[in-house]
């Protein structure tokens, strides 16, 4: 079962970090990162990202900081506890994979509706 | 790949985060009138205090107008939290002329936003938002109605009194003769 959901999974965007694929079917999007994977809705995801965004990465470098920083999101089981280096690479793969979901929008756009 | 992003919402990220923030602006003005028909009702300006109650409500409205367009078409509504809201005013002319200013402060606000609608072709919003700049019109002609009563009838004597008095029947005709 798992493995067919996974051959019906598109690749959205990957870096060396992690990857971000969705599932046509579900419309359930699945990130994998930090040895985790986890799905996410499409809002869900938008929260992280905006989460991420939000990190003070400055205050995280402090010597008094503890230098980790736990990520969770009201509604998802799960979290993840990220140093600075884990987190601009978090920040990297959703960057990625939102660019991805707007080109894809605007192809659309060009090759489908405004035709 | 299914276009997620046109999927779940008609709104990009900006124009949400905008219509969010005018949300938080709407409510602002709402509590800031509270604030004003608070300030009038102790001063014994009742007319002016109604006025301002109903400007209230009026506000409450435009919010929630925001709030729910923001939900109809597919986006993430914020309920907003307010604080720090001016309560004390030195006079009575200094509530009406904070009134104008807050209409100016929406107006321009509102402005922005269908600048930015335009920048994205987001035609479904600006059509949306036709509705408020005619209701900006509105307040803003009463906002400054209200002042210039105060350059009219003057306020030694019983003069504020006639002012309170006169701010219950301020009214926006669009132009039409009375």
């Amino acid at each position: 079962m798992n493995q067919l959901a996974e051959i019906n999974q598109i690749e959205v965007f990957s870096t060396n970090f992690g990857s971000i694929s969705h599932c046509p079917r579900t419309d359930l999007l699945t990130l994998k990162f930090s040895g985790k994977t986890v799905t996410y809705k499409y809002p869900c995801l938008q929260r992280l990202n905006k989460v991420i965004n939000q990190v003070d990465l400055a205050k995280m470098t402090d010597a008094s900081h503890s230098g980790l920083e736990i990520i969770f999101l009201c509604g998802a089981e799960d979290c993840f506890v990220l140093d600075i280096h884990e987190i601009l690479g978090l920040k990297d793969l959703l960057h990625g994979t939102f660019t991805m979901f707007n080109l894809n929008s605007t192809i659309k756009d060009c090759l489908q509706r405004l035709i | 790949m299914k276009d997620l992003v046109r999927h779940k919402s008609l709104l990009s990220t900006e124009i949400e985060s905008s219509l969010n923030q005018q949300i938080k602006k709407e409510a602002h003005s709402s509590s800031l009138y509270l604030a004003m028909a608070s300030w009038c009702d102790r001063n014994g300006f009742d007319c002016s205090a109604q006025y301002f109650y109903d400007q209230s409500e009026e506000e409450r409205k435009h919010q929630m107008k925001l709030f729910h367009y923001v939900l109809d078409m597919g986006g993430t509504a914020i309920s907003p939290d307010i604080n720090n809201i001016k309560i004390e005013y030195m006079s009575f002319r200094e509530v009406f002329e904070d009134a104008l200013e807050q209409e100016i402060a929406i107006t321009q606000s509102f402005k922005n936003i269908a600048a930015k609608c335009h920048k994205e072709q987001d035609f479904v919003t600006l059509e949306f938002l036709n509705w408020f700049f005619k209701e900006q019109r509105e307040e803003e002609f009463k906002a400054r109605r209200a002042l210039e009563l105060f350059d009219l009838i003057g306020e030694a004597g019983t003069g504020r009194w006639e002012i309170d008095r006169h701010i219950a029947k301020i009214k926006y005709s669009e132009g039409e003769e009375a």
